[in-house]
């Protein structure tokens, strides 16, 4: 068995893929020098406070098969582009991009787009604790989603990434998101398993870039079963006058950890990001994040809510960071942990560090139970006690997604999120 | 329907509010009650809805012959019991139109759906009554409203609902003129020889507007007056002085 693994280890990780560009190989090289340079964290590692770093130590866990389609599913609708992959890989591309944007599976973007794609992908992530692990994806880049909107091309409806595992083992997930200048889109993605049983492991790396006067709204929604573990490094980038929003479902996942760097950089640069995760049983969702104001007049808005049922466990960790210099800065970080049980625990760790002078800033985290107030008035109507937390607590959770300010968007994430509550 | 009370007493961590209260009103009529502040009005609606801050000492609550006081809140409720809050909950992102969805759905058979189509006539014809934006209906429950826009989203769940006993907890308290005559129009729409109201107001002025046909005067935890529509002028003109007079009698 572990010789399988090595081999498999040797010949995917850093290696360079036959007849890619050289650019492309020199990443990947390049990715595999970092990983072999860098540690392994550890539980005295600031960013892993409360957290589980072995469980990050997933390179050996044997890579999941490329498998064809597996599963039957509705054909996109009418001029909606919709990419599928399954285990990491792309299998079909549905719908046609229009001039001046780029949809495009990486392993034929490379081929196709390889000048402007080299520079558009940016140095390895992994800032918020995952930096091994975001070197290692890198040397193992092969597939991915590759989407780029042209300068002053509005695109009406949101681009789907649907992602399926099947199987045992580890899959790699990549999605590059750009929008140029005055560009305006949307992007939904999601994350399902084909079964109850196989135990996936996914390491998902997302980097985001608004360009100047950008608005870029991106969603995901993370229904894995509850055998598999997942591991998302993220990095977002909002340019001048820019508004980039990232917003995230988790309601799958065994182990969930989620790190999202945000950097808002040229004056009036806006920024949201928002979070919902519903842990149940012995789920444990840990989530970093991190928004870096890199210069004066911009904005940030970080939402995170966590309804806990059972045992679940939440860790969220988060740091507003405004640089010397990045003065009139606005920005703002919540946490809520909304208490469905007992036995279940949620960490917050809101932090604030600020080097700039006439600054708005607040942070703050609360955790509470359902009140009693609210109960008794849904009561009041006749609904029954149960039904009335589940109420409540599934509206807790759905006032995130009205900040997305995005119809389509909204009406996805609340889907699942109406699905886990059912 | 009948409500009838019968020596109820109640309190709230060991201090007695409700000290034997009796009061009946029978269906088809509205009771209105009038009291001072501290009198125990709210507690008496919020008793006989089944807040659990309180605890019955004593006494019966039923609704035409079945006992109210054994039975859950939202039981109450599904029985034909409706109380319209004077400070109604909000309810962040739980839209109006789910939220009283919600409370129909939990009258029918499990397995059966609310008919969407019609319950969206239904709802919009009756905000039609109470004047309400149709973006009500989409807003969360009663977050960011007026005073005056959470009462007439009271009385829109009322009369979703269809109860067949409505309780009014100061319901014009927060109204200006207008709204207040909107408010009254959806209730006096509800006016039923099978339905039966009790009014609870500090002012006069909300029964101009629903005429009642018995006025209460409550004081100390009980009924201790009770006459006609003029009462309730009687005592916009001369205040609750005469309580100092009459002590409540046992």
């Amino acid at each position: 068995m572990s010789e399988v693994l090595e081999e498999n280890f040797a010949a995917a990780s850093g290696s360079a893929i036959e007849g890619a560009p050289a650019w492309f190989n020199a990443l990947r090289a390049e990715g595999l020098q970092a990983f072999e340079a860098a540690e392994w964290p550890t539980r005295k590692d600031e960013n892993w406070r409360f957290g589980r770093p072995k469980n990050s130590q997933i390179t050996e866990i044997t890579l999941a098969e490329e498998e064809g389609m597996i599963m039957d599913i509705e054909p996109a609708p009418e001029g909606v582009i919709r990419f599928t992959f399954v285990n990491g890989y792309c299998m079909s591309i549905e719908g046609e991009a229009p001039e001046g944007v780029t949809a495009l599976p990486l392993n034929r973007a490379i081929y196709e787009g390889a000048e402007q794609l080299e520079s558009a992908i940016p140095a390895i992530q992994g800032k918020l604790g995952s930096g091994k692990l975001a070197a290692f994806h890198r040397a193992n880049l092969e597939d991915g989603a590759i989407i780029q909107i042209g300068a002053g091309v509005t695109l009406e409806k949101p681009i789907e990434i649907v992602n399926l595992f099947t199987g045992e083992g580890r899959s790699h997930s990549y999605v590059l998101l750009t929008a140029g200048e005055g560009a305006k889109a949307s992007v939904i993605e999601s994350f399902q398993s084909t079964n109850d049983e196989d135990a996936s492991t996914v390491l998902s790396v997302l980097d985001i870039k608004a360009e100047k006067g950008a608005n870029l709204k991106y969603a995901c929604v993370q229904e894995l079963n509850t055998k598999s573990q997942m591991i998302r490094i993220g990095e977002s980038h909002a340019g001048e006058q820019s508004d980039a929003t990232a917003a995230v479902l988790h309601v799958g996942g065994q182990w969930v950890r989620d790190e999202l760097y945000s950097t808002v950089e040229g004056k009036e640069a806006q920024c949201k990001i928002l979070s919902v995760t519903v842990p149940r049983g012995t789920q444990e969702f840990d989530q970093r994040t991190f928004q870096h104001h890199a210069s004066p007049h911009c904005f940030s808005d970080l939402l995170y809510k966590n309804a806990l049922y059972d045992k679940a466990k939440t860790i969220f960790s988060g740091l507003i960071f405004v640089d010397e210099g990045a003065h009139y800065t606005d920005a703002y970080q919540t946490c809520r942990n909304l208490m469905m049980s007992d036995t279940s625990e949620a960490n917050s760790m809101p932090g604030l560090e600020i080097n700039a002078d006439q600054v708005a800033c607040s942070h703050g985290s609360t955790s509470a139970q359902v009140s009693d107030e609210e109960i008794f008035y849904l009561q009041a109507r006749g609904i029954p006690a149960d039904t009335a937390r589940q109420i409540i607590a599934e509206g807790f959770c759905a006032e995130v997604f009205q900040k997305l300010q995005h119809e389509q968007l909204e009406e996805a994430v609340i889907q699942t999120l109406a699905n886990s509550f059912a | 329907m009948s409500l009838i009370v019968n020596n109820l007493q109640a309190s709230i961590e060991e201090t007695s509010i409700l000290k034997g209260l009796n009061l009946e009103v029978p269906k088809g009529e509205i009771h209105a009650i009038m009291g001072p502040n501290g009198s125990g009005k709210s507690t008496l609606s919020k008793v006989i809805a089944g807040h659990d801050d309180y605890e019955v000492t004593g006494g019966s609550v039923t609704l035409d012959g079945v006992d109210l006081l054994d039975m859950e809140v939202d039981e109450r409720s599904r029985a034909g019991l409706f109380l319209a809050f004077q400070y109604p909950a909000e309810v962040p992102g739980v839209s109006n139109a789910n939220f009283i969805r919600a409370a129909l759905q939990a009258r029918l058979p499990k397995g059966e759906e609310i008919d969407a189509v019609a319950y969206y006539k239904s709802l919009y014809e009756k905000m039609d009554i109470l004047e309400m934006d149709r973006q009500f209906t989409a807003r969360s429950v009663n977050e960011g409203f007026s005073g005056g826009e959470k009462k007439r989203n009271e009385i829109l769940q009322m009369m979703m609902l269809d109860p067949t006993f409505c309780i009014l907890d100061e319901t014009d308290s927060g109204l200006d003129i207008d709204a207040l005559k909107i408010v009254s129009k959806g209730v006096n729409s509800m006016r039923s020889p099978d339905r039966g109201f009790l009014v609870i107001t500090h002012y006069q002025r909300l029964l101009d507007y629903i005429e009642p046909d018995v006025v209460h005067v409550m004081a100390d935890g009980q009924i201790v007056k009770s006459g006609g529509k003029e009462l309730a002028l009687e005592l916009e003109e001369s205040g609750y002085e005469f309580l100092k007079e009459e002590p409540a009698h046992a």
